[in-house]
This record gives C-alpha cells, structure tokens and sequence, in this order.
C-alpha cells in the first residue's frame, strides 16, 4: 500500500513525458521515465527547446504584428464597410446591414462580371491545363535534351502578367500587329480588340495561359516522372497502344497533380489576373472583360462606392476560402503507386 | 546462359532503337515547333525591339534591324529606366529578404518550441494563404494610407514580408530534421546545429525562390501609387 503510493507520487514527479496533443516529444525523455514504445516515437520525432520561455514570442513577433496590420485589420475593414453606405462625397456613412449585397446581386452588372468571370477563368484553366498536358505528354517522351525543352518552355513564366500582357497587345495590335496581318484571309474574325469585346476577352485569355503555361508543364513533368516506367511498360506488353497506356494508366495516376493545376489555374484566373487586366483593357470595351477582382478595385478605388466594393471583397474572399479549404482537403488524400 | 539473355535483350533492343528513331524525331520536330509557338512573343518583341518606327508600323515581318541601340537608349532615357530598375529590383531584394527572414524565425518559434500559444500562432500565419493580396487590395491600400506610407519603399515592401508560403516552406523542413541530428556532443538539443542545417537548407530554397520570384507586385503598386494626383 505505502510502496504503491511511493510509486505513483514518484511518478508523478517525474518530468512530463510526451505531449500527444501536439505530436512532439519533450525533451527530457531521455530520463529513464520513458518506455521502449515511447523510445521508438522519439526516435523519429523532433525535439522541443524548454530552456527559454519567452524567446518564441520574440521569435514571431515580427510576422504575427505584420499579419495582423496588414492582413486582419484590412480584412475587418472590409467586413465592416460592407454593412455600411457611404454618400456620394464620402462626408457620411451610415448602417445598412445586408443591403449592400441585396443590391449587388440584384444588379446586372454584377450577375454580367460573374459570366464574364466564369468565362474567363473556365477558359483559362481547361485550355491552359490541357494544353500542358500534351506538351508535357510529349515532353515525357523525349530524353534527350528533356531540360533544353522545360528550360525554353518555361520562359514565358518568366515575364510579368501586364507586360506579358502588354506583347501580346501588340501582337494583336489591328494596324500593325503580326497576329491580325497573319490571319486575314485565312479567319473571318475581327481582332481589334480596342473595340471589339470578343477580341478584347481572347487576347486577355491568350495572355493568362500563354504565361501560365511554363508553371503547368513544370509540374505536369514532375507528375509524370514520379509514375514508375514499369506500369507503362507493363501495359505496353500487354498489348495496349501508346493511347490506351496514357487514357487508363498515365491519367488516373497522374490525377492528384492535375487536381492541384485545376484549383492553382482557378485562383491565378480569379485573382491573379488583376494586373493583366488592368494594365490591357481596364475591363473594356464595354465591361467585356470587367472580371469580378477588377470591378471590386474599380468600384472602390474609382467610382469611391466603398460599400459595394467591400461587399464584393467579402464575397471572393468566401470564394477563395472555399477554394483553399477544397484543395487542402483533396491533397490529404494521395495516390498510391 | 546469363550471357545468351544478355546478347538478346541486346539485340532486341537494337532492334527497338531502330524503330524508335523515327518516332522520336517526330516527337523532336513537335517540340520544336511548340517551343517556337511558345517563344515567338518573345523572339518577336525582340525583332521589333531593333526595328525604326517606320518599319514597326509598317508591314510586319521578324527582320533584326539595325536600331537596337538607338531604340534601348532611348528607352532608357525617355522612361527613365534606370531608376525604374533600381526601383524594382530594391522592392524585390528587401521583401523577399524580409520574407526569408521572418519565415525562418517563425517557422523555427513554431517547430521547435512549445508554448502558450502556439496552435494560435499557427492559424493566424496560415490563414493567410486563403486570401490572396488583390482581394482585400481595397482596404489593404486604405491602412497603408492611414501609417502615411503612401509613396513610400516602405508602403511597397512591409506588407509583403509577412509570407504564410515561407513559413510553410521552412516548416516542412524543420520537421524533417530528425531529433539525433541536433544533439551536439554534449547530449543536448543545439540552436547552433538547426542553424547549420537551414543554413544549408537556405541553399536549396534560394534556388526555388530565384526561379520562381517574378516581379509580380503590380497590385500592390496600384495600392501603394498615390490616386489623388
């Protein structure tokens, strides 16, 4: 009876041993107190510094007080200013609940910038993640001289959106641009896009996966060199045609890589893409290309409706969240080889 | 008997190569004409960029001209482009120095120390990711106008550094780094060795940064570019 209570109070006095909530080993395991079971778990985890208490504050001091500047107060702003009316001069503002959004989707240009955002991004990402893939389907194939072709792919990436934005401008220019002057004759199609808003919404697709494209293929690549050569060879002896082994072998393994592309594509076209817009079109002719990131700006910045355009924020930030929460949960899940 | 299977496999796959040949070079002609499609925005730009107005204006053609000089000299002075470089290149150097810096500290608080806050700590850096820069560019651009940053290197830098990415990044690695390698001679866990160790880390890192670094801050030139003028 003593002996036991000695026991336990001993125990109890012992260092603290593991802390499961956060997976991590304390330190002082190495003291006797810790089981074979729980040696195995140190082995392959990390160690934790007890010694000083306040240095992980200071530590993140610096990242947590610009986060919360820059990325909390900007954001409760918005928030805020979205259940608020400013007048026309800005002197006043005043409540008005949810009415900011009521009148947002009741408005015709706002359910015209989501079909123009919906256009625009769909566009974007199937063509540009298609596109990718039989580049990089191809790519696969070569051996030799694999990284010349990656590298000299890859450079367009290199250049920023709006100036991308700007060449590609010029190339479609209706005077003196190569791309009009190519194809006279040979399409029927009116390429100025300064008044044309089907011409205006091609170059801007053109641009975004013309840049993009370099990004995709990396990693289409990457994808396609972790699948073992056997399973393709397997097939192949089998009987199977190069097609066949692409379509039921090389795509369903491929899939967790193309569902990354997918969603990454999705949040380049929706918010990404500002800069494009803004330094080619300014969301013209008309409101053609006037995707939703570009009318929260310009309501705001421009027109000053600060109410409808914290209103808009709040709605893509719902949209980005989603994505984010969507494409966290698909990655927890992988393919097996 | 080993040396029988070798010499036919050999063969065999002589025989392939033969075959083969053909496909790849289709294969080398696609990727070739691919990589051409890619490029010719860029080889394009660039025979404009030497061509004189009249030809740039005129009939399109991809000739190099003899105005390559002339064109980038003027460009230079007309658009000031000196100062447009520096301008540029400062922004990029400091945020992403700034960003390094505060992703290696904070990833390192949150890895190797248990304390109060931690799982806080974590959530406020990472929610981040959700909500990219031109979404919430509004009233990011309206508390860089209450600090007076407006116009300023620090307006255009500052909010930039604070990067959920790099902290992510680092702290990948900091958990891959198993507890043995940390203990020095003395048996206890050492600041001095994960120090080594990112340091090496910092190697790999810098040369995904450097590939991936775009100046991609047009959005945050708009909010930071002073609308009243």
């Amino acid at each position: 009876m003593m002996q036991s209570r000695e026991l336990t109070s001993s125990l109890r006095n012992l260092p603290k041993c593991t802390n499961r909530r956060n997976q991590h080993t304390v330190w002082s395991l190495s003291k006797p107190c810790a089981t074979s079971k729980e040696r195995v778990i140190v082995m392959s985890q990390q160690v934790v510094f007890k010694k000083n208490k306040w240095l992980p504050y200071i530590l993140l001091a610096p990242q947590i007080v610009i986060t919360i500047v820059f990325f909390f107060w900007p954001a409760i702003t918005s928030l805020r200013l979205a259940l608020y009316r400013t007048t026309p001069f800005g002197d006043r503002t005043f409540f008005v609940g949810s009415q900011n959004f009521q009148r947002l989707f009741a408005s015709p240009q706002y359910q015209r910038s989501l079909i123009t955002t919906l256009m625009f991004s769909a566009s974007v990402t199937l063509l540009g993640v298609a596109i990718s893939l039989c580049i990089a389907l191809l790519l696969n194939q070569a051996v030799r001289g694999r990284t010349v072709y990656r590298t000299a792919i890859l450079w367009p990436y290199g250049v920023a959106l709006p100036i991308s934005g700007i060449l590609w401008m010029f190339m479609m220019h209706p005077t003196f641009g190569i791309v009009p002057y190519f194809f006279e004759g040979i399409i029927d199609f009116n390429f100025d896009w300064i008044l044309n808003g089907n011409a205006a919404m091609l170059l801007v697709i053109l641009t975004a996966i013309w840049t993009n494209l370099g990004y995709n293929v990396a990693f289409f690549l990457a994808g396609l060199q972790a699948i073992p050569k056997s399973l393709q060879e397997a097939a192949l002896v089998d009987g199977a045609t190069s097609l066949k082994a692409i379509r039921y072998i090389t795509l369903p393994l491929l899939s967790p890589t193309t569902f990354f592309l997918l969603v990454m594509n999705v949040v380049y076209s929706l918010f990404d893409t500002f800069g494009l817009i803004d330094a080619v079109t300014k969301g013209g002719p008309g409101n053609a290309t006037e995707i939703l990131i570009y009318k929260a700006y310009k309501d705001g910045i421009i027109s000053l409706n600060l109410g409808s355009s914290a209103a808009q924020s709040v709605i893509l930030m719902v949209l980005a969240t989603l994505l984010t929460v969507f494409q966290f949960g698909f990655i927890e899940r992988k393919v097996s080889y | 008997m080993s040396q029988k299977t070798a010499k036919q496999t050999n063969v065999l796959g002589g025989l392939q190569l033969n075959k083969v040949n053909w496909e790849k070079l289709y294969i080398h002609l696609l990727l070739i004409t691919i990589v051409l499609i890619i490029g010719f925005p860029l080889i394009y730009a660039f025979a404009i960029s030497t061509q004189s107005l009249q030809e740039v204006v005129g009939r399109p053609t991809l000739r190099i001209s003899n105005n390559l000089l002339g064109n980038y000299r003027e460009a230079w002075v007309r658009s000031d482009l000196g100062r447009l470089l520096f301008n540029s290149i400062f922004v990029a150097l400091t945020s992403t120095i700034g960003k390094i810096t505060m992703a290696i500290l904070s990833a390192f608080a949150i890895v190797f120390f248990n304390f109060r806050f931690k799982s806080l700590a974590f959530w406020t850096i990472f929610i981040t990711l959700m909500l990219p820069v031109p979404v919430r560019i509004v009233s990011t651009y309206q508390v860089i106008s209450d600090l007076g940053w407006l116009n300023s290197y620090v307006g255009l830098t500052v909010p930039l550094m604070a990067s959920a990415t790099g902290t992510f990044f680092f702290r990948q690695f900091y958990r891959t780094i198993p507890g043995q390698t940390t203990e020095t001679s003395w048996g206890r866990p050492h600041e001095v060795s994960v120090v080594c160790l990112t340091s090496q880390f910092m190697g790999q890192y810098c040369r995904l940064v450097c590939g991936l670094v775009h100046l991609r801050l047009e959005s945050i030139l708009v909010a930071t570019h002073d609308y009243s003028h």
